[in-house]
């Protein structure tokens, strides 16, 4: 966990890198975020999550090797 | 599009071979032209196409060292000197960098390479003989391949339906992945393994906070945009209507990023719901993606060779819709682009919830059993016995690397077909930081990329992208295009398996079924028909280089 930590720290620390230069879009997007994290946190018991990792598949197929694939990008 | 070629050489290629007696006063003789690096000398050869914008390429000769790479040069050649055991993580996270040094009068080749391995790496290494090169192909081409093998591992995950892995076909020719170091002296190639990187770790706490999310987002794009566009980079981006490229290009259009948009679009019902999505797309930030229509008669896989009569060795997992993207980078590169963003990397991001843990404690044999399907009808009971030895001598852990397990294959699959036009690949999904942190959320906001999907309705995107009805996929395009246009190269293949002559398959049954395969159940003649692909697949790398099983 210590090089993320760190990576995040170095990251956030940059000057001028984290504006919402250009995000016309989505002034509020701090106030929407913590909204719609919260809809995700009450739609999912601590049961529920159990469940999901429980059934965790590893998917480990290749970015080309299956015909049915979707878009990838 | 008139005038726009790829280029006829790799990006890359080195080729070396070692003398018991020394190459006395060797040297190096610099043969560049005004588009590549090419040094020669008794020792060997080096040929790196030049590029002037990120990342920029080198090459120059001090004495008898020839040094040359492309990226960080300064933190190539550093970690090129340290125990990479003890290297930080954090020198790998956004630094992409190969950097190499050949000695041609000690016969020593040092090769660093970096994390994000934007250019596939295959190396061939024989007693005597060292070949490096971005392609596969171009490997087999300048390698002596008269005592080639066949490596059983792959071919047992291939003929069992399973993702293959970090290795080729061939059991010398290896893939250089994440953070690998090549030291070959006199002759002897030695490899010394990069430690695991912290994601197992970081996926058992899971103590991340989803409410930082969209800041650390933006903060890795920020890093990708102010570092990789260049002053005079030409940006070219996908932008095919789905979740990941969509994200990215939004946030390209929100700096004012000028850009080249494209897209392969369906041809079937897919395709009406994908251009509905792209016009949306259109509408919300104003980008148009240029879309090239997928034609299941021209542009089939493996259409190129088959029109030319001859077949090729390439590497098996290799962009299957190879024909087709070369029409979208065709696009790309008549406006001479530079630069191209791709989504690789968002379903892992917003997905995918690996059980690194459990897998890591399986041995080999067990995780080849879970993920093996049955046998197919054109399957022998030998096949059985082969696959069962070939797992039972190995007990290979799964590859911990900075990226993904998936998305760790994605450059050797497919960015070679960019880098033929001299298009460097961007991939600001795969980033191992993100990635890093994605997964150290807890998992309710990575099931079906809950978070992901949460960030585009934030940003305002129509619910249609994030919350799509439709997820438009390949198969019935596969289906067209490879079954009817194939079906009499694979029976010529037939007629001459090596894997017949091996007693693994039967090659008539294998025939009978291509035949009659018929698309009444979707998926399932899907499925069976991309099985015998890959066993055509197998015979074509086979059968081109004259190797059998029997050796």
């Amino acid at each position: 966990m210590n090089a993320l930590v760190t990576i995040e720290a170095e990251l956030m620390a940059q000057p001028g890198q984290l504006t919402n230069e250009g995000m016309e879009i989505a002034p509020d997007i701090d106030t929407q975020m913590a909204g719609l994290v919260g809809e995700i946190d009450s739609a999912y018991s601590p049961e529920d999550e159990e469940a999901l990792a429980l059934n965790a598949a590893y998917k480990a197929d290749s970015a080309c090797d299956s015909p049915t694939q979707e878009w990838r990008e | 599009m008139a005038g726009v070629v790829p280029t006829t050489s790799p990006f890359f290629e080195a080729a070396f071979t070692y003398s018991n007696h020394g190459y006395s006063a060797d040297a190096w003789h610099d043969e560049s032209t005004p588009d590549f690096f090419v040094f020669r000398s008794r020792f060997g050869s080096v040929r790196l196409r030049k590029r002037s914008t990120y990342p920029t390429t080198f090459a120059f000769v001090n004495g008898s060292i020839l040094y040359f790479g492309y990226g960080e040069r300064a933190i190539g050649g550093e970690i090129s000197k340290s125990d990479i055991r003890t290297v930080s993580e954090e020198l790998f996270y956004f630094n992409e960098f190969l950097y190499a040094e050949v000695d041609c009068s000690e016969q020593h080749v040092i090769v660093q390479r970096d994390a994000l391995c934007t250019v596939p790496i295959f190396a061939c290494a024989q007693p005597h003989e060292l070949v490096l090169s971005n392609k596969f192909e171009r490997v087999c081409e300048l390698a002596d391949t008269s005592n080639l093998h066949v490596d059983p591992i792959t071919l047992s995950e291939m003929l069992t339906g399973q993702s293959t892995g970090n290795r080729t076909l061939l059991k010398e020719v290896h893939i250089v992945y994440d953070r690998a170091r090549i030291i070959w002296h006199n002759g002897e190639m030695v490899q010394p393994t990069p430690p695991d990187s912290s994601l197992l770790h970081t996926v058992n706490e899971r103590d991340g906070d989803a409410h930082t999310f969209h800041t650390f987002f933006e903060a890795v794009l920020d890093r990708y945009r102010t570092t990789y566009i260049a002053e005079h980079a030409i940006v070219a981006t996908e932008l095919s209507g789905g979740t990941d490229s969509s994200l990215i290009n939004q946030y390209l259009a929100s700096k004012h990023v000028p850009l080249h948009a494209g897209t392969l679009l369906y041809a079937d019902a897919f395709g009406a719901s994908q251009a509905e999505k792209l016009d949306a797309l259109h509408t919300h930030f104003g980008i148009s993606s240029y879309r090239v229509p997928l034609d299941s008669i021209s542009d089939y896989p493996l259409a190129s060779m088959v029109r030319s009569g001859t077949w090729s060795p390439f590497y098996h997992n290799q962009e299957l819709y190879l024909e087709s993207y070369n029409r979208l980078v065709t696009y790309f590169a008549s406006h001479q682009a530079t630069v191209v963003f791709r989504g690789i990397g968002g379903d892992e991001l917003g997905e995918n919830i690996p059980e690194l843990g459990a897998l890591q404690e399986l041995p080999f044999s067990a995780r080849f059993y879970k993920r093996a399907r049955p046998l197919e009808l054109w399957e022998t009971p030998a096949l059985q016995d082969y696959t069962q030895t070939a797992v039972q001598t190995t007990n290979e852990q799964p590859p911990l690397t900075l990226l993904s397990p998936s998305v760790a294959m994605a450059p050797a699959c497919g960015n070679n077909q960019y880098l033929d036009y001299n298009i460097w690949p961007i991939m600001p999904l795969a980033n191992p930081a993100l990635y890093l942190y994605c997964q150290s959320l807890p998992i309710r906001y990575r099931s079906r990329k809950n978070l992901l999907r949460a960030y585009m309705k934030a940003l305002g995107f129509p619910a249609s992208i994030y919350a799509s009805p439709v997820k438009e996929h390949f198969g019935h395009f596969f289906y067209q295009s490879v079954q009817p246009n194939l079906q009499q190269p694979f029976e010529e293949l037939m007629h001459t398996s090596v894997l017949a002559k091996a007693g693994l398959i039967d090659a008539e049954v294998a025939q009978k079924s291509w035949a009659s395969m018929k698309i009444r159940d979707f998926n399932s003649p899907i499925d069976h028909l991309f099985a015998l692909y890959r066993l055509m697949t197998i015979e074509i790398t086979l059968q081109a280089l004259t190797i059998s099983l029997n050796q």
